[in-house]
Protein backbone atom coordinates (compact mmCIF):
# COMPACT_ATOMS: atom_id res chain seq x y z
CA UNK A 1 0.00 0.00 0.00
CA UNK A 2 1.23 3.46 -0.88
CA UNK A 3 1.97 6.00 1.82
CA UNK A 4 -0.55 8.65 2.76
CA UNK A 5 0.49 12.03 1.35
CA UNK A 6 -0.34 15.60 2.33
CA UNK A 7 -3.02 15.78 -0.36
CA UNK A 8 -4.79 12.77 1.14
CA UNK A 9 -4.78 14.24 4.63
CA UNK A 10 -6.13 17.64 3.49
CA UNK A 11 -8.87 16.12 1.32
CA UNK A 12 -9.71 13.58 4.04
CA UNK A 13 -10.05 16.23 6.74
CA UNK A 14 -11.99 18.70 4.57
CA UNK A 15 -14.25 15.92 3.30
CA UNK A 16 -14.77 14.50 6.80
CA UNK A 17 -15.73 17.93 8.16
CA UNK A 18 -18.09 19.05 5.39
CA UNK A 19 -19.78 15.72 4.77
CA UNK A 20 -20.45 15.23 8.50
CA UNK A 21 -21.83 18.78 8.69
CA UNK A 22 -24.16 18.12 5.74
CA UNK A 23 -25.08 14.78 7.32
CA UNK A 24 -26.93 16.63 10.12
CA UNK A 25 -29.53 17.74 7.55
CA UNK A 26 -29.59 14.27 6.00
CA UNK A 27 -30.40 12.37 9.20
CA UNK A 28 -32.92 14.96 10.41
CA UNK A 29 -34.75 14.82 7.09
CA UNK A 30 -34.91 11.06 7.71
CA UNK A 31 -32.90 10.40 4.57
CA UNK A 32 -30.10 8.42 6.25
CA UNK A 33 -30.62 5.16 4.40
CA UNK A 34 -31.75 6.93 1.25
CA UNK A 35 -28.52 8.97 1.24
CA UNK A 36 -26.52 5.76 1.58
CA UNK A 37 -28.34 4.32 -1.42
CA UNK A 38 -28.01 7.64 -3.26
CA UNK A 39 -24.21 7.40 -3.05
CA UNK A 40 -24.37 4.25 -5.21
CA UNK A 41 -25.81 6.30 -8.08
CA UNK A 42 -22.16 7.39 -8.53
CA UNK A 43 -21.07 3.91 -9.60
CA UNK A 44 -21.87 4.04 -13.35
CA UNK A 45 -20.14 7.45 -13.52
CA UNK A 46 -17.08 6.04 -11.77
CA UNK A 47 -17.12 3.06 -14.17
CA UNK A 48 -17.32 5.22 -17.30
CA UNK A 49 -14.56 7.53 -15.98
CA UNK A 50 -12.24 4.58 -15.26
CA UNK A 51 -12.84 3.14 -18.75
CA UNK A 52 -12.27 6.58 -20.35
CA UNK A 53 -9.15 7.18 -18.26
CA UNK A 54 -10.44 10.33 -16.55
CA UNK A 55 -10.76 11.16 -12.86
CA UNK A 56 -13.43 8.89 -11.26
CA UNK A 57 -14.55 11.78 -9.02
CA UNK A 58 -15.64 13.68 -12.14
CA UNK A 59 -17.59 10.63 -13.30
CA UNK A 60 -19.20 10.26 -9.88
CA UNK A 61 -20.17 13.94 -9.81
CA UNK A 62 -21.67 13.73 -13.31
CA UNK A 63 -23.69 10.59 -12.49
CA UNK A 64 -24.95 12.03 -9.18
CA UNK A 65 -25.88 15.37 -10.77
CA UNK A 66 -27.83 13.65 -13.55
CA UNK A 67 -29.41 11.34 -10.94
CA UNK A 68 -30.48 14.36 -8.84
CA UNK A 69 -32.18 16.05 -11.80
CA UNK A 70 -33.92 12.80 -12.80
CA UNK A 71 -35.20 12.26 -9.23
CA UNK A 72 -36.36 15.88 -9.03
CA UNK A 73 -38.10 15.74 -12.44
CA UNK A 74 -39.99 12.53 -11.61
CA UNK A 75 -40.91 13.86 -8.17
CA UNK A 76 -42.51 16.97 -9.70
CA UNK A 77 -44.75 14.81 -11.90
CA UNK A 78 -45.69 12.04 -9.45
CA UNK A 79 -46.62 11.62 -5.79
CA UNK A 80 -43.58 9.46 -5.00
CA UNK A 81 -41.36 10.31 -2.01
CA UNK A 82 -37.68 11.25 -2.42
CA UNK A 83 -36.42 8.07 -0.71
CA UNK A 84 -38.60 5.87 -2.96
CA UNK A 85 -37.20 7.51 -6.10
CA UNK A 86 -33.66 7.26 -4.78
CA UNK A 87 -34.37 3.53 -4.31
CA UNK A 88 -35.42 3.17 -7.95
CA UNK A 89 -32.57 5.20 -9.47
CA UNK A 90 -29.95 3.67 -7.17
CA UNK A 91 -30.86 0.08 -8.11
CA UNK A 92 -30.75 0.90 -11.83
CA UNK A 93 -27.44 2.76 -11.44
CA UNK A 94 -25.87 -0.06 -9.49
CA UNK A 95 -26.93 -2.59 -12.15
CA UNK A 96 -25.50 -0.43 -14.95
CA UNK A 97 -22.29 0.22 -12.99
CA UNK A 98 -21.71 -3.46 -12.26
CA UNK A 99 -22.30 -4.34 -15.93
CA UNK A 100 -19.82 -1.87 -17.39
CA UNK A 101 -17.11 -1.83 -14.72
CA UNK A 102 -14.18 -4.22 -15.35
CA UNK A 103 -13.90 -6.70 -12.46
CA UNK A 104 -10.29 -5.72 -11.79
CA UNK A 105 -11.41 -2.14 -11.02
CA UNK A 106 -14.40 -3.07 -8.89
CA UNK A 107 -12.64 -3.10 -5.52
CA UNK A 108 -11.01 0.28 -5.99
CA UNK A 109 -14.32 1.83 -7.18
CA UNK A 110 -16.28 0.36 -4.27
CA UNK A 111 -13.73 0.95 -1.51
CA UNK A 112 -11.86 4.04 -2.81
CA UNK A 113 -8.27 4.71 -1.92
CA UNK A 114 -7.17 7.80 -0.09
CA UNK A 115 -3.54 6.82 -0.68
CA UNK A 116 -3.75 7.37 -4.43
CA UNK A 117 -4.77 11.03 -4.43
CA UNK A 118 -2.90 12.94 -7.13
CA UNK A 119 -2.47 16.69 -7.58
CA UNK A 120 -5.38 16.70 -10.06
CA UNK A 121 -7.61 14.80 -7.54
CA UNK A 122 -6.56 17.27 -4.89
CA UNK A 123 -7.53 20.31 -6.95
CA UNK A 124 -10.86 18.72 -7.87
CA UNK A 125 -11.45 17.93 -4.18
CA UNK A 126 -10.72 21.54 -3.22
CA UNK A 127 -13.14 22.70 -5.93
CA UNK A 128 -15.90 20.45 -4.56
CA UNK A 129 -15.17 21.65 -1.02
CA UNK A 130 -15.56 25.29 -2.07
CA UNK A 131 -18.82 24.56 -3.94
CA UNK A 132 -20.28 22.65 -0.99
CA UNK A 133 -19.17 25.28 1.50
CA UNK A 134 -20.74 28.10 -0.53
CA UNK A 135 -23.95 26.12 -0.92
CA UNK A 136 -24.17 25.45 2.83
CA UNK A 137 -23.49 29.11 3.69
CA UNK A 138 -26.00 30.40 1.15
CA UNK A 139 -28.72 27.84 1.86
CA UNK A 140 -28.26 27.17 5.59
CA UNK A 141 -31.43 29.01 6.63
CA UNK A 142 -33.59 27.35 3.98
CA UNK A 143 -32.11 23.88 4.51
CA UNK A 144 -32.84 24.30 8.23
CA UNK A 145 -36.38 25.45 7.47
CA UNK A 146 -37.25 22.47 5.22
CA UNK A 147 -35.59 20.13 7.71
CA UNK A 148 -37.72 21.55 10.51
CA UNK A 149 -40.93 21.49 8.46
CA UNK A 150 -41.14 21.39 4.68
CA UNK A 151 -44.84 22.20 4.87
CA UNK A 152 -44.34 25.31 6.99
CA UNK A 153 -41.49 26.42 4.72
CA UNK A 154 -43.83 26.08 1.74
CA UNK A 155 -46.61 28.14 3.29
CA UNK A 156 -44.02 30.76 4.28
CA UNK A 157 -43.17 31.24 0.62
CA UNK A 158 -40.00 29.10 0.38
CA UNK A 159 -39.74 27.47 -3.06
CA UNK A 160 -39.35 23.99 -1.60
CA UNK A 161 -38.98 22.25 -4.99
CA UNK A 162 -35.92 24.34 -5.87
CA UNK A 163 -34.48 24.04 -2.35
CA UNK A 164 -34.89 20.24 -2.49
CA UNK A 165 -33.06 20.13 -5.83
CA UNK A 166 -30.20 22.20 -4.39
CA UNK A 167 -30.15 19.86 -1.40
CA UNK A 168 -29.74 16.85 -3.72
CA UNK A 169 -26.99 18.67 -5.65
CA UNK A 170 -25.26 19.41 -2.33
CA UNK A 171 -25.53 15.73 -1.55
CA UNK A 172 -23.99 15.01 -4.97
CA UNK A 173 -21.00 17.25 -4.15
CA UNK A 174 -20.63 15.72 -0.67
CA UNK A 175 -20.78 12.14 -1.95
CA UNK A 176 -18.35 12.85 -4.82
CA UNK A 177 -15.91 14.28 -2.29
CA UNK A 178 -16.45 11.39 0.10
CA UNK A 179 -15.89 8.74 -2.56
CA UNK A 180 -12.21 9.74 -2.60
CA UNK A 181 -12.08 9.19 1.16
CA UNK A 182 -13.97 5.92 1.65
CA UNK A 183 -15.14 4.71 -1.77
CA UNK A 184 -18.68 4.31 -3.15
CA UNK A 185 -19.66 1.52 -0.77
CA UNK A 186 -18.85 3.28 2.50
CA UNK A 187 -19.38 6.97 1.71
CA UNK A 188 -22.90 6.94 3.22
CA UNK A 189 -21.37 6.29 6.64
CA UNK A 190 -19.61 9.69 6.54
CA UNK A 191 -23.02 11.30 6.15
CA UNK A 192 -24.77 9.25 8.80
CA UNK A 193 -22.49 8.16 11.67
CA UNK A 194 -20.83 11.43 12.89
CA UNK A 195 -24.16 13.30 12.66
CA UNK A 196 -26.10 10.61 14.53
CA UNK A 197 -23.34 10.30 17.17
CA UNK A 198 -23.58 14.07 17.71
CA UNK A 199 -27.38 14.06 17.77
CA UNK A 200 -27.44 11.70 20.77
CA UNK A 201 -25.77 14.22 23.07
CA UNK A 202 -26.17 17.70 21.48
CA UNK A 203 -28.19 20.16 23.56
CA UNK A 204 -28.87 22.61 20.74
CA UNK A 205 -28.51 23.12 16.97
CA UNK A 206 -25.15 24.87 17.18
CA UNK A 207 -23.55 22.14 19.28
CA UNK A 208 -25.07 19.50 16.99
CA UNK A 209 -23.25 20.86 13.92
CA UNK A 210 -20.02 21.56 15.83
CA UNK A 211 -19.90 18.07 17.32
CA UNK A 212 -20.80 16.29 14.05
CA UNK A 213 -18.03 18.21 12.24
CA UNK A 214 -15.53 17.47 15.01
CA UNK A 215 -16.39 13.75 14.96
CA UNK A 216 -15.99 13.73 11.16
CA UNK A 217 -12.52 15.32 11.29
CA UNK A 218 -11.30 13.19 14.21
CA UNK A 219 -12.55 10.00 12.52
CA UNK A 220 -10.59 10.76 9.34
CA UNK A 221 -7.41 11.63 11.28
CA UNK A 222 -7.74 8.56 13.52
CA UNK A 223 -8.59 6.34 10.53
CA UNK A 224 -5.57 7.53 8.53
CA UNK A 225 -3.26 7.08 11.55
CA UNK A 226 -4.59 3.57 12.26
CA UNK A 227 -4.30 2.68 8.59
CA UNK A 228 -0.63 3.72 8.53
CA UNK A 229 0.04 1.91 11.79
CA UNK A 230 -1.78 -1.35 11.08
CA UNK A 231 -1.36 -1.42 7.28
CA UNK A 232 -5.09 -1.64 6.56
CA UNK A 233 -6.89 0.41 3.88
CA UNK A 234 -7.87 3.86 5.26
CA UNK A 235 -11.58 3.76 4.21
CA UNK A 236 -12.71 1.00 6.58
CA UNK A 237 -10.45 2.33 9.36
CA UNK A 238 -12.14 5.75 9.08
CA UNK A 239 -15.58 4.14 9.36
CA UNK A 240 -14.49 2.07 12.38
CA UNK A 241 -13.21 5.27 14.03
CA UNK A 242 -16.64 6.85 13.43
CA UNK A 243 -18.17 3.78 15.08
CA UNK A 244 -15.92 4.38 18.08
CA UNK A 245 -17.17 7.97 18.43
CA UNK A 246 -20.73 6.71 18.09
CA UNK A 247 -20.07 4.43 21.08
CA UNK A 248 -18.50 7.32 23.01
CA UNK A 249 -21.65 9.43 22.44
CA UNK A 250 -23.87 6.53 23.41
CA UNK A 251 -21.99 6.02 26.66
CA UNK A 252 -21.88 9.77 27.35
CA UNK A 253 -25.64 10.09 26.86
CA UNK A 254 -27.36 10.59 30.19
CA UNK B 1 -58.59 43.32 1.00
CA UNK B 2 -59.66 40.03 -0.58
CA UNK B 3 -62.13 39.30 -3.33
CA UNK B 4 -62.94 35.69 -4.18
CA UNK B 5 -65.14 34.98 -7.20
CA UNK B 6 -66.44 31.60 -8.38
CA UNK B 7 -63.60 29.72 -6.75
CA UNK B 8 -63.59 25.97 -7.45
CA UNK B 9 -61.05 23.31 -6.60
CA UNK B 10 -61.08 19.83 -8.16
CA UNK B 11 -58.74 17.12 -6.96
CA UNK B 12 -58.59 13.97 -9.11
CA UNK B 13 -61.97 14.82 -10.66
CA UNK B 14 -63.74 15.38 -7.32
CA UNK B 15 -65.16 18.80 -6.43
CA UNK B 16 -63.65 19.83 -3.11
CA UNK B 17 -65.16 23.32 -3.25
CA UNK B 18 -67.39 24.79 -5.94
CA UNK B 19 -68.35 28.33 -6.97
CA UNK B 20 -67.30 30.01 -3.74
CA UNK B 21 -67.53 33.81 -3.75
CA UNK B 22 -67.02 36.24 -0.86
CA UNK B 23 -65.21 39.42 0.10
CA UNK B 24 -63.09 40.31 3.09
CA UNK B 25 -62.45 43.89 4.20
CA UNK B 26 -59.24 45.10 5.81
CA UNK B 27 -59.20 44.37 9.54
CA UNK B 28 -62.05 41.85 9.40
CA UNK B 29 -61.93 38.57 11.29
CA UNK B 30 -63.67 35.93 9.20
CA UNK B 31 -64.59 32.55 10.64
CA UNK B 32 -65.03 29.62 8.25
CA UNK B 33 -67.34 26.91 9.61
CA UNK B 34 -68.26 23.55 8.18
CA UNK B 35 -68.31 19.80 8.86
CA UNK B 36 -65.35 17.49 8.18
CA UNK B 37 -64.63 17.26 4.45
CA UNK B 38 -66.43 20.54 3.73
CA UNK B 39 -63.35 22.00 2.02
CA UNK B 40 -62.37 24.52 4.72
CA UNK B 41 -58.63 23.77 4.59
CA UNK B 42 -58.75 23.65 0.79
CA UNK B 43 -60.37 27.10 0.73
CA UNK B 44 -57.63 28.54 2.94
CA UNK B 45 -54.91 26.95 0.80
CA UNK B 46 -56.55 28.23 -2.39
CA UNK B 47 -56.72 31.84 -1.17
CA UNK B 48 -53.10 31.53 0.01
CA UNK B 49 -52.12 30.46 -3.51
CA UNK B 50 -50.75 27.12 -2.32
CA UNK B 51 -52.91 25.00 -4.62
CA UNK B 52 -54.17 25.48 -8.14
CA UNK B 53 -57.80 26.50 -8.50
CA UNK B 54 -60.33 27.87 -10.96
CA UNK B 55 -61.95 31.26 -10.51
CA UNK B 56 -60.54 34.48 -9.14
CA UNK B 57 -58.65 35.22 -5.94
CA UNK B 58 -57.68 38.87 -5.77
CA UNK B 59 -55.72 40.36 -2.86
CA UNK B 60 -55.03 44.09 -2.36
CA UNK B 61 -51.49 45.24 -3.04
CA UNK B 62 -48.87 44.84 -0.32
CA UNK B 63 -50.52 41.87 1.31
CA UNK B 64 -48.23 39.60 3.34
CA UNK B 65 -49.88 36.34 4.32
CA UNK B 66 -49.00 34.32 7.40
CA UNK B 67 -50.40 30.79 7.37
CA UNK B 68 -50.75 28.55 10.42
CA UNK B 69 -51.53 25.05 9.12
CA UNK B 70 -53.63 22.52 11.00
CA UNK B 71 -51.36 19.51 10.85
CA UNK B 72 -47.65 19.95 10.63
CA UNK B 73 -44.91 17.60 9.50
CA UNK B 74 -42.93 18.90 12.44
CA UNK B 75 -39.41 17.47 12.96
CA UNK B 76 -39.54 17.80 16.72
CA UNK B 77 -36.61 15.51 17.42
CA UNK B 78 -33.95 18.00 16.25
CA UNK B 79 -31.77 19.22 19.12
CA UNK B 80 -32.86 22.84 18.64
CA UNK B 81 -34.05 25.45 21.10
CA UNK B 82 -37.06 27.69 20.47
CA UNK B 83 -34.68 30.65 20.35
CA UNK B 84 -32.53 28.96 17.69
CA UNK B 85 -35.62 28.28 15.58
CA UNK B 86 -36.35 32.01 15.46
CA UNK B 87 -32.73 33.14 15.08
CA UNK B 88 -31.78 30.68 12.32
CA UNK B 89 -34.95 30.48 10.25
CA UNK B 90 -36.17 34.06 10.69
CA UNK B 91 -32.73 35.62 11.27
CA UNK B 92 -33.91 37.34 14.49
CA UNK B 93 -30.81 37.55 16.69
CA UNK B 94 -32.24 39.91 19.31
CA UNK B 95 -33.54 37.90 22.29
CA UNK B 96 -35.97 40.65 23.32
CA UNK B 97 -37.51 40.63 19.85
CA UNK B 98 -37.94 36.84 19.96
CA UNK B 99 -39.56 37.23 23.37
CA UNK B 100 -41.94 39.83 21.93
CA UNK B 101 -43.19 37.40 19.27
CA UNK B 102 -43.43 34.54 21.76
CA UNK B 103 -45.51 36.75 24.06
CA UNK B 104 -48.15 36.97 21.30
CA UNK B 105 -49.11 33.39 22.09
CA UNK B 106 -48.12 33.48 25.77
CA UNK B 107 -45.04 31.37 25.10
CA UNK B 108 -42.23 33.66 26.36
CA UNK B 109 -41.36 31.17 29.11
CA UNK B 110 -40.53 28.55 26.45
CA UNK B 111 -37.78 30.63 24.77
CA UNK B 112 -34.79 28.60 25.96
CA UNK B 113 -36.50 25.21 25.91
CA UNK B 114 -35.62 22.47 23.42
CA UNK B 115 -38.31 21.72 20.82
CA UNK B 116 -38.34 18.04 21.74
CA UNK B 117 -39.29 18.87 25.34
CA UNK B 118 -42.48 20.69 24.32
CA UNK B 119 -46.02 19.33 24.49
CA UNK B 120 -48.37 19.49 21.50
CA UNK B 121 -50.12 22.57 22.86
CA UNK B 122 -46.83 24.34 23.59
CA UNK B 123 -45.60 23.62 20.06
CA UNK B 124 -48.80 25.10 18.66
CA UNK B 125 -48.13 28.31 20.61
CA UNK B 126 -44.58 28.40 19.25
CA UNK B 127 -45.94 27.91 15.75
CA UNK B 128 -48.35 30.85 16.07
CA UNK B 129 -45.52 33.08 17.36
CA UNK B 130 -43.26 31.80 14.57
CA UNK B 131 -45.78 32.87 11.92
CA UNK B 132 -46.32 36.24 13.65
CA UNK B 133 -42.55 36.82 13.39
CA UNK B 134 -42.97 36.99 9.61
CA UNK B 135 -44.88 40.24 10.28
CA UNK B 136 -47.92 39.35 8.19
CA UNK B 137 -50.84 41.71 7.67
CA UNK B 138 -53.15 38.80 6.86
CA UNK B 139 -53.37 35.68 9.01
CA UNK B 140 -54.80 32.40 7.76
CA UNK B 141 -55.47 30.07 10.69
CA UNK B 142 -56.47 26.47 10.13
CA UNK B 143 -57.89 25.38 13.47
CA UNK B 144 -55.08 27.14 15.32
CA UNK B 145 -56.16 26.00 18.74
CA UNK B 146 -56.35 22.26 18.05
CA UNK B 147 -54.39 20.50 20.77
CA UNK B 148 -54.33 23.46 23.15
CA UNK B 149 -56.09 22.96 26.46
CA UNK B 150 -59.31 24.90 27.03
CA UNK B 151 -57.84 27.41 29.48
CA UNK B 152 -54.91 28.10 27.17
CA UNK B 153 -57.22 28.31 24.21
CA UNK B 154 -59.29 31.01 25.81
CA UNK B 155 -56.12 32.95 26.61
CA UNK B 156 -54.81 32.67 23.06
CA UNK B 157 -58.10 33.88 21.60
CA UNK B 158 -57.97 36.88 23.92
CA UNK B 159 -54.42 37.55 22.77
CA UNK B 160 -55.36 37.02 19.17
CA UNK B 161 -58.13 39.58 19.56
CA UNK B 162 -55.62 42.01 21.05
CA UNK B 163 -53.02 41.41 18.29
CA UNK B 164 -55.61 41.70 15.53
CA UNK B 165 -56.80 45.06 16.83
CA UNK B 166 -53.36 46.43 17.62
CA UNK B 167 -51.77 45.46 14.31
CA UNK B 168 -54.86 45.97 12.17
CA UNK B 169 -54.63 42.38 10.94
CA UNK B 170 -57.10 40.71 8.66
CA UNK B 171 -57.86 37.13 9.70
CA UNK B 172 -59.43 34.12 7.98
CA UNK B 173 -59.84 31.32 10.46
CA UNK B 174 -61.16 27.78 10.34
CA UNK B 175 -62.40 26.67 13.74
CA UNK B 176 -64.96 24.43 15.39
CA UNK B 177 -64.86 26.39 18.63
CA UNK B 178 -68.00 28.36 17.89
CA UNK B 179 -68.66 29.87 21.29
CA UNK B 180 -65.13 31.21 21.78
CA UNK B 181 -64.57 32.47 18.26
CA UNK B 182 -67.98 34.15 18.21
CA UNK B 183 -66.57 36.99 20.27
CA UNK B 184 -63.90 38.01 17.80
CA UNK B 185 -65.44 37.14 14.41
CA UNK B 186 -66.87 39.93 12.26
CA UNK B 187 -68.12 37.57 9.58
CA UNK B 188 -69.01 33.88 9.42
CA UNK B 189 -68.85 31.76 6.26
CA UNK B 190 -70.67 28.42 6.43
CA UNK B 191 -69.09 26.06 3.94
CA UNK B 192 -69.99 22.60 2.76
CA UNK B 193 -68.33 22.41 -0.67
CA UNK B 194 -70.41 25.48 -1.57
CA UNK B 195 -71.27 28.47 0.60
CA UNK B 196 -74.34 27.63 2.72
CA UNK B 197 -74.61 30.90 4.59
CA UNK B 198 -72.58 34.06 5.07
CA UNK B 199 -72.93 37.11 7.31
CA UNK B 200 -72.22 38.67 10.69
CA UNK B 201 -72.38 36.19 13.62
CA UNK B 202 -75.70 37.63 14.81
CA UNK B 203 -77.22 36.99 11.37
CA UNK B 204 -76.31 33.29 11.47
CA UNK B 205 -79.29 31.41 12.86
CA UNK B 206 -79.01 28.13 14.76
CA UNK B 207 -81.13 26.44 12.09
CA UNK B 208 -78.50 27.32 9.48
CA UNK B 209 -75.82 25.64 11.60
CA UNK B 210 -78.02 22.59 12.16
CA UNK B 211 -78.38 22.32 8.38
CA UNK B 212 -74.61 22.72 8.00
CA UNK B 213 -73.52 20.23 10.65
CA UNK B 214 -76.60 18.03 10.51
CA UNK B 215 -77.15 18.08 14.28
CA UNK B 216 -78.05 20.05 17.34
CA UNK B 217 -75.59 22.92 17.37
CA UNK B 218 -75.83 26.56 18.31
CA UNK B 219 -73.73 29.67 17.95
CA UNK B 220 -73.91 31.63 21.18
CA UNK B 221 -71.78 34.16 23.00
CA UNK B 222 -70.66 33.37 26.51
CA UNK B 223 -69.94 36.78 27.87
CA UNK B 224 -67.45 37.47 30.64
CA UNK B 225 -65.66 34.33 31.78
CA UNK B 226 -62.20 35.76 31.26
CA UNK B 227 -59.24 33.76 32.53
Amino acid sequence: MEAINTYSIIIGVLGGALISFFGVFVINRRLALAADAYSHIALPGVAVAILAGIDPTLGALAALTIGSFVIHAIQQKTNLYTDTLIGVIFSLSLAIGLLILPESQLESALLGDLTTITRADFLLGIGLTVVLLLLIIKMFRRFTFITFSEQLAQVSGVKTGAVNLLFLLGLAAAVSLGIKVTGTLLVGSLLIIPASAAQMIARNFKSLFSLATLYGVLSVVAGIALSALLHFPPGPMIILSEGLFFCVSFLAKK
Amino acid sequence: MLSVKNLSVDINGTHIIKDVSFEVKKGEVVLILGPNGAGKTTLLKAVAGLITCEGEVKWSEGVKIGFVPQKLDFQQNIPMTVEELFSIVHGIKNKKEIEKYLSFSRASHLQSRQLKELSGGELQRILIAFVMAENPNVLLFDEPMAGIDIGGEETIYQHLQHIVKEHGLTVLMVSHDLSVVFRIADKVICLNKTIQCIGAPKEIKDTMLEDLYGGDVALYPHAGHDH
